[in-house]
């Protein structure tokens, strides 16, 4: 039993590190944001995509994934004076395209997220039943990883209590953490939101 | 340095049990998330409390009367970025806490405020509770205060314990080759899922 449960520590922690690690750096980024730059840099391109075709923006849309590269999500569809707007997203990049219908010119702004920025995207990515399939391949690592945390938690509790020369050092550690997260968890709980 | 290295992999792991159970919850919900517009949620509680606002001040200072008025337990003051002006022109805006938040209308013409309350279930309580950041909980109650510090730790525990994880199979059992295999598998999901989405 502490063998294997010892190997399953091991293997989800090693198979979970880069992950853990990416959750990790990008709280780090969120909760002291001054110390990282996260503005993305921003390019502009026009495409000729024809006019009329502010009545179908998804038409558009795929269009563009098709025959000029973008990869991502269609979402914040919404007419505009001259034709209408649309974003295209995958974490890290976002297009912001404005397809004029008169012209039938689609001005695309690129904003793409420097290495924090990426890492914090990917921290909030969630759900299976996105369009891009990659966010939703990122979203079952995530729910893996998670159960994975559950079970690094409950297997190391375990190999700490076998190890008898750390059961009174740990246990202090561990009864001080519960008495104040739990207090704490049931303290807020306790007030009406 | 090995036993040390152990020691502090095992402590760090003791002090951060209940925290890092809050984030396998709040992954596994953020994970499995039903979309938008599948998700259903407990309705809103609605209630009108009386609110006259001064004439002359800004978005800014009218939401921070408002919040000197409610006083939600556990919330904090609205930031600039989080206000709004609905389809009538009403300033509106939201107090978050751990436990749901409240949806706040200021109905101006009428001298009052529209107040909708929506609480967590237990699992968003959770999910909540991981997003309690210490940067967010300034000037805010001591319970979310010290989950606020209990949260900023636990972020530096995991990294060093994803870290010092790695440091003890390397020191210990470097060749054993299903726990190369782990970490191959991982490391090579997570690369190639990074370096597609790129």
């Amino acid at each position: 039993m502490y063998r294997w449960l010892r190997n399953t520590h091991l293997f989800v922690g090693l198979f979970s590190c880069l992950f853990l690690l990416m959750y990790g750096v990008s709280s780090v980024q969120m909760s002291h944001n001054t110390w990282f730059s996260s503005k993305p840099s921003t390019t502009e391109s026009r495409v000729a995509l024809g006019a009329g075709g502010a009545g179908d923006p998804r038409a558009l849309a795929r269009r563009l994934m098709e025959e000029h590269g973008l990869r991502g999500e269609i979402q914040q569809i919404r007419a505009t004076a001259a034709g209408c707007a649309f974003r295209i997203v995958r974490p890290g990049t976002v297009y912001d395209i404005d397809y004029a219908g008169l012209s039938g010119q689609a001005h695309i702004k690129t904003h793409v997220a420097a290495f924090m920025g990426m890492l914090n995207r990917l921290h909030h990515i969630g759900g299976l039943w996105h369009d891009f399939g990659l966010v939703n391949a990122w979203a079952f690592f995530l729910g893996l990883v998670s159960a994975g945390l559950v079970v690094l938690g409950l297997t190391g509790i375990y190999l700490w209590f076998k190890i008898h020369t750390e059961r009174l050092a740990g246990g202090i550690l561990l009864a001080l953490s519960l008495g104040y997260s739990l207090t704490l968890m049931v303290w807020m709980r306790a007030v009406a939101p | 340095m090995n036993g040390l290295i152990k020691k502090l992999h095992m402590y760090t792991g003791l002090l951060n049990f209940s925290i890092l159970l809050v984030f396998g919850v709040a992954g596994l919900l953020a994970g499995f998330q039903p979309a938008p517009e599948k998700r259903t949620r407990p309705p809103l509680a609605t209630r009108y409390e009386p609110f006259a606002a001064p004439p002359g001040l800004t978005d800014q200072e009218v939401a921070d009367r408002v919040y000197q008025h409610l006083r939600p337990p556990l919330g904090g003051p609205v930031p600039d970025f989080a206000l709004r002006r609905d389809a009538a022109q009403n300033l509106s805006f939201n107090f978050y806490t751990p436990n749901g938040f409240q949806r706040v209308v200021v109905l101006e013409k009428e001298s009052r405020l529209l107040v909708e309350t929506q609480p967590n279930d237990i699992w968003h309580f959770f999910s909540a509770l991981h997003e309690t950041m210490m940067r967010h909980t300034a000037g805010r109650e001591w319970p979310v205060r010290l989950w606020g510090y209990y949260n900023e730790f636990a972020i530096w525990s995991l990294i060093g314990m994803a870290v010092s994880g790695v440091y003890l199979w390397l020191s210990s059992r470097p060749g054993y080759w299903p726990a190369v295999l782990s970490f191959a598998a991982g490391g090579g999901i997570f690369l190639l899922l990074y370096l597609l989405t790129r």
